[in-house]
């Protein structure tokens, strides 16, 4: 059991990041579909129809958080791919490949792989198990309300921010290796 | 009581909001920075042959078995030469081949272009087919990547018709490819060179003033 508006700030929060990633890989899925290739771990025809279904899967997933009733097997499925995303990180780190393509977003913001990665996917896990609990039944006041806005926008915001961060990271170190 | 709690439980949730706003705000700021101090092909490492050395001159085969390609060295009629690495695993390559199709068409009165690569032969000649590459001359040679400390893809490479290099760089973009054109109309290695030389120049003031809105 968990308060509603918490669960409300994860569903929310979860639904807006899952659809965005879904939509960016959508929008470009030749990219998509040659990084999941990259990542040599799935054949080339298989990777070829995995790169087509997940973002499907996942936008699946995210709208079915915003459904009370459907919340908990939306949670499933967006833990289910993290699981993999994340699975497909750590082959490939431990093969000491750290300079593949993450295809998390378009080519604006390359980011490669790296362990902060699998911290960001824990936490987003972390976010997705609030949404396996059933909500207890309060009622939510005007104040409630408020606070799932606030807590959504705020939740939004600081994901972009680590993302800026990741997508910073290497280039920083970029600027090191030029001026050591 | 509780009507304070809750001011501030909101005066306290608009305040988070403003705080995450801002540290977004400033994320982004670094980021336009290191787009500025770093724009020319996003990156050139120190390592390699450098800008205004002559390049190390390679008879290549071509991939289709269409003679010999020379990197390096003075060519006929002075044209350059831009050496595109490529290679079928590099999802970014993919996107950035229609964009080094049309840059080779509308600078070939004075520009020919070469892709390189190097691997296993038969994903290289899937790749070629796929894409319709065999306008192209295509290379493969581990040497090649070898000698000019290639690390990352898609990488440009700009020889000039003595066979001098030009200017080289990783290529993500069409802003990078051209500028890498630019470095070489304007005489200079890269945008980091530019601002050195204004740095370093007598009138330090002014040249970094005009660093800002450079001249064709």
């Amino acid at each position: 059991m968990i308060d509603p508006a918490v669960s409300w700030i994860a569903a929310i929060a979860a639904s807006l990041i899952f659809a965005a990633s879904a939509i960016m890989k959508l929008r470009d899925l030749e990219l998509f579909e040659s990084a999941v290739i990259n990542y040599r771990i799935l054949p080339r025809f298989l990777a070829k129809l995995f790169a087509r279904l997940i973002p499907i899967v996942e936008l699946g997933g995210a709208l079915a958080l915003v459904w009370p009733a459907a919340r908990a097997a939306g949670a499933a499925i967006i833990l289910f791919l993290l699981v993999i995303f994340t699975l497909g990180i750590a082959i490939n780190l431990m093969r000491g490949r750290y300079d593949v393509d993450c295809g998390c977003f378009g080519p604006a913001l390359r980011q490669t792989l790296s362990w902060w990665l699998v911290l960001r996917n824990a936490a987003l896990a972390a976010l997705a198990a609030i949404l396996l609990l059933r909500p207890n039944g309060r009622t939510l006041t005007m104040l409630d309300n408020f606070t799932i806005v606030c807590g959504v926008i705020t939740i939004l915001l600081i994901y972009a921010s680590i993302n800026y961060v990741f997508a910073n990271l290497p280039r920083l170190r970029e600027i090191g290796a030029r001026y050591a | 009581m509780l009507e304070a709690l809750l001011i501030s439980q909101i005066v306290l949730w608009v305040l988070v909001v403003a705080l995450a706003v801002t540290v977004l705000a400033l994320l982004r700021q670094i980021g336009v920075l290191h787009e500025r101090i770093t724009p020319m092909g996003a990156l050139t490492l120190d390592r390699g042959p450098k800008e205004g050395e002559p390049a190390p001159v390679f008879d290549l085969p071509d991939l289709l078995g269409r003679g010999t390609v020379r990197v390096g060295g003075p060519r006929d009629g002075g044209r350059s030469l831009l050496v595109m690495f490529v290679a079928p695993t590099c999802p970014v390559c993919k996107k950035l081949l229609p964009i080094i199709r049309s840059v080779a068409r509308s600078e070939s009165d004075w520009l020919e272009t070469v892709l390189a690569s190097d691997g296993d032969l038969e994903e290289q000649r899937r790749f070629v087919k796929s894409y319709k590459l065999d306008d192209f001359p295509y290379v493969l040679s581990a040497e090649l990547g070898m000698t000019y400390r290639i690390g990352k893809l898609p990488y440009g490479l700009l020889i000039d018709g003595a066979g001098v290099i030009r200017a080289k760089g990783l290529i993500n973009t069409r802003e990078h490819l051209e500028s890498l054109m630019q470095a070489k109309q304007m005489g200079v290695a890269s945008i980091q060179e530019y601002l050195k030389l204004g740095r370093t120049g007598a009138n330090g003031g002014t040249a970094a003033a005009a660093a800002e809105k450079p001249t064709k």
